[in-house]
Parts: structure tokens; C-alpha cells; sequence
């Protein structure tokens, strides 16, 4: 028996040597299939790509993505916990930077305009009205709509005027009182707005709309650069052999596309590396959350019904589909969250939508293990890779990194440049 | 006088509903199966020859009984997924009748992965028996440009 075991284990080495070996002289062919897929990768495929340098709405919003004032400390922007100089993450597992902490990892906001669902729980339809979430929450820019309108509309009446036309009169503050608001836990901001009439709250929503429609048309300009990997593909264009990524990222890249064996890509699609749909990792929230059972997902699809600001709402021109046909109800959206794009993955750690796991390592080695736990809903199935095939896809992931696309100047405080 | 003026009206309208009907039906014009089911024989149509790749997509359904004849007024419901990876739809599709006789539409179809999916159509007319179809196919990332 002993002989056995020695004789699988002495197999074990032999087969990783003669792979060893492999990675670092064999020449790796690509088939007509393989080359298909990774073409469908390729970052030439983004629909939402970089525009004119000359948007002048998207100027505007990026004025507002990093303007302090819209915080009730004066001291907190959208640019705070999305810091440009780190692919729009804060390396946080949970954001600090705001006026409190938040309970969900800061996620990369880098190609994000790709999408059709916002925050890892798919709670907003449109990015626009992703982009007024935060300013109430109270732990992020915990501020409020009025005060947000109110400043906007002082600050920037020209701006704002260019963009939308006529600046509604909310001088009156016993019609528009300094600060209120339908959401937050602040008392007297929400019984402020709950006295206000209701063609006024209309007004008011309408300026916040287009606050968030102004930061939208920023984050369009936020997209990701042409990195290793898509010259890799682009050589693949002329032979079916390629010396862009090094042996060992290529078996990586195999790997990744194996289906069966991995899986990765059946979520990491597209050139996103996202299919931008919700997936249960077992990765649960903090446990003493209600987040634990019904969160994610399950709670994101109704809270975007009923949000005020979706699609079926006055303020939005979008069309509806996502939002009419998305699944309500089902096992696989409890504690279901969003994929997140694998594009500089090597990045942005931590990882996953409560930061949990540290370094790309660790969310190799726990996707490799799987392992399922009591009462958490999970999708996963063990990959059980050999230590070498999780460095092959790891090299694989670091190849994913680029530089933006963007042009620099959307990648700073637009303030600062022209003191 | 007046009844000219009104048939002329009402004859108008007829006929812009109508052209409005065939637009509709020559927008998804792309025969991808024929499916017997008990008594019913449906003939699945799509926008495109493959089926789009993540993206919310309308099927139209023209559907014949055992005589040939355009199935009027069933009630279609549509679910489906993937039966390797043991998961649904990631969306809520909805049926609807066209305006043609024995045409349906499913509305709000998405298939977010590559790989063989199916879709269930649970076909029904009152007091008869339900007819169950069931349409296996394939989703490629690989997506014609």
C-alpha cells in the first residue's frame, strides 16, 4: 500500500516537472475555437468607449464627482473612495474615506458605463441614479438632496443653466428648507421633506436627477486601456502562436477558458471579463447582517423597483427592459452579487464585495478549495487546480492590466487644474 | 357624408394597425426551429440568425394545432436555463399574443453564458390539457459582427 501512495505521489512530481518544462519551451498553439473566444475578449469589442474630449456635460460632472461640498462634512467626494490614482478603488476592503464605514467593498468604476445593474447588489438600473446613492447614505457622503441641489445650483448656476436650461427658484425655505430628504436616519431632514408639497419635491428631484446624469456622463470617459493581454489576442489575429504573454500566462489563459475545468469564463465574459450578472461565491456578508440571508441580489431587484429614480420613474429617458423582465425571486439571487470585471484585477485588492480576501491569491485559493458553508447559498464548485495551475492563472490575471484609456485630464480634480 | 368621412377613418386606422402588425412580425423573421409538442407545432423565430449573447432579446412564436390551423387564444408561459450548470433564466421572460392568428411573443429573454440552454414553453387553453415543449440550443460568445 505504501509502495501505492509513493508511486502516485512520485506520478504528482513528474507530471508537474514535465509541465514545468512545457511552460518554458514548448511553443503553445491556439486553435481557430480558442482564438474565436479570446477574440470576443478583446477590448475592441466595449460598446462604451472614450468620446471627444469636448463633453461639456461630462466636464460638468466631473466638477461634481470631486467636489467636497456634496458631503455634510465638506470633506468627502465621489473621488474620495474612487481615487483615480488606483483604477477609481480605494484599497479598502470596506471604504473609510467617507463619512463613515460602508458595509460593501468600493468597487472599480473603470468601463462601469458597460453595464445595466449598479452596486454589488444590483440595487439602481442606470448609472445616473447609481451616482445619487451615495450622497445620502449616511456613512458615505451622509448629506442630503437639498443640500446637495442647493449647493450645485449655487455653485454651478452658469454650469448647471448650460446643461439643463432654467434654474428652478428655491429661495423660499419654507418650501425648500436647507436640508431634507426622503432617505438617511436623520429625523428632521426626512420630516422636512416629508412636509414639503409635492410638485415642489418634483422640482428638487428633477435638479438631483440631472446632478446624477452630469456624474454619469464622467464615469462614461472612465474606461479601461489596451493591455498585455489584448496584444496577445490582436497577434492571434495573424498565427495561431503567439509571444505577447509569456508561456506561463498562456496556460493561464487555457485554464480560464476551460469551461469545464474552471468555469471562470462562463461569468468573466465578454471584454469586461463580466457578464455583469449576479453569482452566489459563499463569500457572505458580515455576520451579524441581515445581508446574511437576504441580501444581495434578492433584496438589490426589489429595492430597484421600488427606487424612485429607476427607469419607470419621470426622470428617466432609458429604455426599461433589464428592469421589467429582471428575476424578482429565486434561490440563486440570495446572496447573490455582482461580477465584477476582471480588467486590472491585479490592482485593485481586495477583493470581493466585502474585501475579504486580500490578494488575488486568496481568491484563487478559496475559488480552488469552494468549500460550502452551513446556512450561506453558494454556486461554487471546487476548481482543484495544482499549485502550479493557480500560478498560471494568476499570471494570466496580472496581464489584464493597462493604463486607462481616458485621456489625463479626466483623471484629475478639474478644480485643481485651473486654480 | 359623414359615414364616407368615417369609413375612411376607420378603414385608415385598420390599415396602419395592420402594417404595424407585419413590421413587428418581419422584424423577427429568423427561422431558428421547428418544435412539435402534442398537438401544437411551433416554429420559433429570432431578430438575428444566432441568438444575441447577453443582451435582452424578443423570440416570436407562430403556432399551428394538429389541422394546420393558427392556435388561437393559448396561454404560453416561458421558463427555462442551462441544464449543465443547474441554474435558470436570469430574467423573467413574458408572453404575449400578437396581432397575426397563432402568433405569441416571448419578451425579456437573456442568456448570459455560453453553452446549451433550453426553454419550456407550458402551452394551455382553457379546459384542455397543458402541452409542454421544450427547445434545446445552443449561445456562442462568438457573436457575428
Amino acid at each position: 500500500m505504501q509502495y501505492i501512495f509513493i508511486a502516485i505521489a512520485l506520478l504528482l512530481i513528474l507530471e508537474s516537472c514535465l509541465i514545468y518544462k512545457a511552460t518554458f519551451t514548448e511553443k503553445i498553439l491556439w486553435d481557430d475555437d480558442e482564438i474565436a473566444v479570446l477574440k470576443s475578449l478583446h477590448i475592441e469589442n466595449l460598446q462604451e468607449t472614450p468620446l471627444s474630449n469636448n463633453n461639456a456635460l461630462a466636464k460638468f460632472g466631473q466638477i461634481l464627482f470631486f467636489e467636497n461640498e456634496l458631503s455634510s462634512n465638506k470633506n468627502v467626494s465621489c473621488a474620495s473612495c474612487h481615487e483615480p490614482e488606483n483604477y477609481f478603488t480605494d484599497k479598502e476592503p470596506l471604504p473609510t474615506n467617507g463619512v463613515g464605514t460602508a458595509n460593501t467593498h468600493t468597487p472599480t468604476i473603470v468601463g462601469i458605463s458597460n453595464s445595466s445593474w449598479f452596486f454589488w447588489d444590483g440595487r439602481k438600473d442606470s448609472l445616473w441614479s447609481q451616482a445619487l446613492g451615495p450622497l445620502e447614505n449616511p456613512v458615505e457622503h451622509g448629506t442630503n438632496r437639498m443640500q446637495v441641489v442647493k449647493t450645485v445650483l449655487r455653485k454651478y448656476d452658469t454650469l448647471y443653466r448650460s446643461q439643463f436650461g432654467d434654474i428652478p427658484d428655491l429661495s423660499n425655505n419654507d418650501h425648500f428648507p436647507n436640508n431634507a430628504s426622503p432617505l438617511g436616519n436623520n429625523t428632521t431632514w426626512k420630516k422636512n421633506w416629508k412636509n414639503m408639497r409635492e410638485d415642489d419635491k418634483v422640482l428638487v428631484n428633477q435638479v438631483f436627477a440631472n446632478i446624477g446624469r452630469s456624474i454619469a456622463e464622467y464615469e462614461k470617459y472612465i474606461q479601461p486601456g489596451k493591455s498585455a493581454f489584448d496584444e496577445f489576442v490582436s497577434d492571434l489575429g495573424h498565427s495561431n502562436t503567439s509571444d505577447k504573454l509569456s508561456p506561463e500566462a498562456q496556460y493561464g489563459v487555457k485554464l480560464f477558458l476551460n469551461a469545464e475545468k474552471t468555469g471562470c469564463i462562463n461569468c468573466h465574459n465578454g471584454p469586461l471579463f463580466s457578464n455583469h450578472s449576479f453569482q452566489a461565491t459563499g463569500i457572505s456578508a458580515n455576520e451579524d447582517s441581515p445581508e446574511k440571508i437576504k441580501g444581495g441580489r434578492l433584496s438589490g431587484i426589489a429595492n430597484a423597483i421600488s427606487d424612485e429614480f429607476n427607469c419607470y420613474s419621470q426622470y428617466a429617458q432609458e429604455d426599461c427592459s433589464e428592469l421589467k423582465y429582471a428575476k424578482k425571486l429565486g434561490t440563486e439571487l440570495v446572496s447573490a452579487f455582482k461580477v465584477p470585471t476582471l480588467r486590472n484585477i491585479g490592482e485593485t485588492a481586495p477583493y470581493m464585495h466585502n474585501g475579504s480576501l486580500e490578494s488575488l491569491k486568496d481568491v484563487l485559493s478559496y475559488y480552488n478549495k469552494a468549500r460550502p458553508k452551513i446556512g450561506v447559498h453558494m454556486e461554487l464548485r471546487p476548481l482543484r487546480l495544482f499549485p502550479h495551475q493557480l500560478k498560471q492563472i494568476h499570471a494570466f490575471l496580472q496581464t489584464l492590466t493597462a493604463p486607462l484609456a481616458s485621456d489625463r485630464q479626466w483623471l484629475t480634480n478639474p478644480q485643481n487644474s485651473h486654480p | 357624408m359623414f359615414f364616407f368621412r368615417t369609413a375612411i377613418l376607420i378603414f385608415s386606422l385598420l390599415s396602419s394597425q395592420l402594417s404595424a402588425a407585419e413590421s413587428i412580425t418581419s422584424q423577427y423573421n429568423e427561422l431558428q426551429a421547428k418544435v412539435e409538442a402534442g398537438i401544437f407545432n411551433i416554429q420559433i423565430y429570432t431578430e438575428s440568425s444566432s441568438i444575441p449573447f447577453n443582451k435582452i432579446n424578443t423570440w416570436r412564436l407562430q403556432i399551428t394545432d394538429k389541422d394546420n390551423k393558427p392556435a388561437l387564444n393559448l396561454s404560453i408561459s416561458a421558463k427555462g436555463g442551462m441544464k449543465l450548470h443547474k441554474h435558470g433564466l436570469p430574467t423573467s421572460p413574458q408572453v404575449e399574443a400578437g396581432t397575426l392568428p397563432g402568433e405569441y411573443f416571448i419578451h425579456g429573454l437573456k442568456f448570459q453564458m455560453d453553452g446549451e440552454w433550453f426553454i419550456q414553453l407550458v402551452l394551455s387553453k382553457q379546459h384542455q390539457e397543458i402541452t409542454e415543449a421544450e427547445y434545446i440550443f445552443e449561445v456562442s460568445y462568438q457573436q457575428p459582427h
